[in-house]
């Protein structure tokens, strides 16, 4: 007859509860209710009766209310308790819950998680135009250039290996390699810069000119046939003005930072969807990086007191190169890698 | 909440089941919740909330899993996971990016890998099963570390093979005989893993065990390997039909090599990814057991791809909105597949606590980290 001398007053009505010893596994019905200062836990199914335990109140701390759980309740010797969410209810005056985190009280209410939906969207789209960006140049500036060098080196052997050997006059080659080192000597002191003349074995491809990391610009036939000395100069510079800002490792730290953004927005099943997203947004690598690299090809042509309608010379042959044509035809915006001919011919022509 | 007022009335009845399911209550609605605001604040705090992040994720998840009316629940603290996390992340970007610094950066990292890195999964199983409970007594995983290394090591020296040859530029032969050792070895070393995970896993005191089957392994990796081949069929004959409606340009076409590579990729996973997931819950699940308690998995591979490639397909649509009610739909199918047998009536087994260790969170960080899903 302990329990009746136990049981609740009637002001206090005794809930029920699910209660863990943790000894053992054995699920136990218990009743709860709060006594002063003291939470009193009676187990309803034991034969012979236990005696209630006393737990006081302020050591406890009630779990999150969830839509569809019990509530969590830790008891100090290593028990737990599962409330029924309107049992919880009936004592939250006197029982302390876990204050919620920053977290929690977002999640609880669908304005905030709206709103936040919004600062997300908002927020992605922002880190993809320009905060990655803005996070690659910071990073780029305690990073040794050593780094570039060795890249360039390593993609340089592969490079070499895509291409066949060019088809344009020795002579020729070597005319312009030695006025291009000696115009990057000038111009980028620190730099060590290699020109090379190579050939794609597809035709349309030819058409093309690029800059490694470590300082190796690579110049294809087909563009070394159609535009002049002078204007192969220009479009060295250009190739230059990436090499100077770094545009290539700038690009592959923009790439990271996307990846690690995927990667925490779908991360949680997938790192392979993840790595998905960020290839294509990747494939549009900055526009930005190109005007920089075309205004230092501007400063280039400057430099070795060439026209500076030269650049506009430049434009006006990719504009009749029907690849380049095709190109900006077929390219929807976000995959496309350069400005329009248009708008670097606009920007060029009136020099 | 039913079942504890009725047990209260009819305390141990005689008839009792013999067999139970997994359930799984949790709402995609709800779990979208949470994923918002779980992503914003990881982005804002660069990274640092994640290790909030992953125990509001894990607590939602298993307090929505019920055995025989009750919850599991998830104790992991932010703490340990973040120092955990922090910790080795270098190590990551180690192994990553070592190479393309020097030879020999690269191989202290691989070799800091192969010394570290079965310890790490090792105290990731710790911290992980260590921080679940159900019925107030806590799972765990106690493994002598000599073992850890015997099943680990293999593992992690085929599958990082093939990478080592290619940065050593040991020739081609050599890259062909590792992909060709890597793909006969890793089954086999599969299996292994999940008998170490299982066999020394325990609730409370009662250790788990688990009948070892490497050959039921290769039959997964041959199902997944003829998805792969489906998925090129699949993707070919998209790309083919593509080619056919387009005019045949050079530039289009290098535009469609592009994305035409990214298109494969994403099918291999889709049509790969749920058939071998599904399978290797099955085999593992159907032979582990605890005491007397025998576990089975009815999940239906065929039935789970279709789940996924429409789950998948949802979330492509919404821009990755569904995400979180696929996530959900996904672990409801995989948890709900999970049933017990026991030769007694179930609620009859008690179970006894075993000593309580706390450990670091490092492994379950770094696990996160190497992308090991260590499953349920």
């Amino acid at each position: 007859m302990t329990m009746m001398t136990m049981m609740p007053t009637l002001t206090q009505a005794a809930l029920p509860a699910t209660w863990f010893d943790g000894r053992s596994s054995r699920r136990h019905a218990v009743q709860i209710w709060p006594d002063g200062d003291r939470l009193v836990l009676a187990p309803t199914d034991e034969q012979p009766a236990t005696p209630p335990r006393r737990y006081a109140l302020s050591a406890l701390r009630l779990g999150p209310d969830w839509p569809g759980c019990e509530r969590p309740l830790d008891l100090p010797d290593g028990g737990r308790l599962w409330l029924p969410r309107d049992s919880a209810a009936r004592l939250v005056p006197a029982l302390p819950a876990e204050p919620p985190g920053l977290g929690e009280r977002l999640s609880g209410r669908w304005r905030h998680v709206l709103a936040c939906l919004c600062c997300l969207i908002a927020l992605l789209v922002w880190l993809d135009r320009q905060g990655v960006g803005l996070a690659a140049q910071a990073l780029l500036k305690v990073l040794p250039r050593s780094v570039d060098i060795k890249l360039g080196e390593l993609v340089g052997k592969e490079v070499s290996e895509m291409f066949q050997a060019s088809t344009q006059p020795m002579a020729r080659q070597q005319r312009l390699k030695a006025r291009f080192t000696e115009a990057a000597a000038r111009v980028a002191p620190d730099l060590i810069v290699r020109l090379d003349f190579m050939r794609s074995r597809h035709e349309a491809m030819n058409f093309n000119a690029f800059a490694l990391p470590h300082g190796g610009v690579v110049v294809l036939d087909g563009m070394a046939e159609r535009l002049s000395d002078d204007e192969l100069m220009a479009v060295l510079g250009h190739e230059l003005g990436h090499v100077v800002h770094r545009h290539g490792m700038q690009g592959i730290l923009r790439n990271l930072g996307l990846l690690s953004v995927a990667g925490v927005v779908l991360g949680d099943f997938s790192s392979v969807a993840a790595s998905q997203v960020a290839t294509v947004q990747t494939l549009r690598y900055s526009r930005d990086a190109e005007r920089q690299a075309d205004a230092y090809a501007r400063r280039f042509i400057a430099e070795l007191g060439l026209p500076p309608q030269t650049l506009a010379a430049v434009w006006l042959k990719f504009r009749a190169n029907p690849l380049v044509a095709s190109m900006e035809a077929a390219q929807p915006a976000w995959l496309s890698t350069h400005p329009s001919t248009d708008e670097r011919l606009n920007t060029d022509k009136g020099r | 909440m039913e079942e504890a007022s009725n047990s209260a009335t009819t305390p141990e009845p005689a008839q009792q089941a013999r067999q139970a399911r997994l359930e799984f209550t949790g709402r995609g609605a709800e779990y979208f919740r949470l994923w918002v605001v779980n992503v914003l604040l990881t982005l804002l705090s660069l990274g640092l909330y994640s290790a909030w992040a992953k125990v509001r994720k894990a607590r939602w998840f298993v307090r929505h899993t019920r055995l025989m009316g009750d919850a599991f629940d998830y104790h992991g603290r932010p703490g340990p996971i973040l120092r955990g996390r922090l910790l080795v992340l270098p190590l990551l970007l180690a192994y990553g990016y070592a190479f393309l610094w020097s030879t020999t950066a690269g191989l202290l990292a691989f070799g800091l890998l192969y010394a570290a890195g079965p310890l790490l999964f090792a105290q990731a199983q710790r911290f992980k099963l260590g921080n679940t409970s159900w019925r107030g007594l806590r799972f765990g995983f106690d493994a002598p570390r000599a073992q850890v290394y015997q099943v680990c090591l293999p593992l992690i020296l085929l599958w990082t093979a093939t990478t080592l040859v290619l940065e050593l530029h040991l020739g081609e032969e050599l890259m062909w005989g590792s992909m060709a050792l890597t793909a006969l070895g890793l089954p086999w070393a599969h299996g292994r893993l999940k008998q170490l995970q299982h066999s020394h896993a325990r609730y409370g005191a009662q250790r788990f065990s688990y009948a070892p089957g490497h050959s039921a392994f290769y039959g997964v990796y041959f199902a997944a390997a003829g998805m792969l081949v489906l998925a090129m069929l699949a993707g070919g004959c998209s790309i083919w039909l593509i080619k056919q409606w387009g005019s045949q340009d050079e530039v289009q076409a290098r535009i469609m090599v592009i994305l035409a590579g990214i298109w494969m990729l994403i099918l291999a996973w889709l049509f790969a990814w749920p058939v071998f997931a599904a399978k290797v819950q099955q085999i593992v699940w159907r032979r582990s057991d605890l005491g007397d308690v025998a576990f089975d998995c009815d999940l239906r591979p065929a039935r789970f791809w279709w789940l996924a490639f429409r789950q998948i397909l949802l979330v492509l649509l919404t821009a990755g909105l569904y995400w979180p009610f696929a996530a959900v739909a996904l672990a409801r199918y995989r948890i709900e597949s999970i049933s017990l047998h026991s030769p007694v009536p179930l609620d009859r087994l008690v179970f006894q606590a075993a000593p309580a260790a706390t450990d670091g969170a490092l492994g379950e960080g770094s696990a996160d980290g190497f992308g090991l899903d260590l499953g349920w």
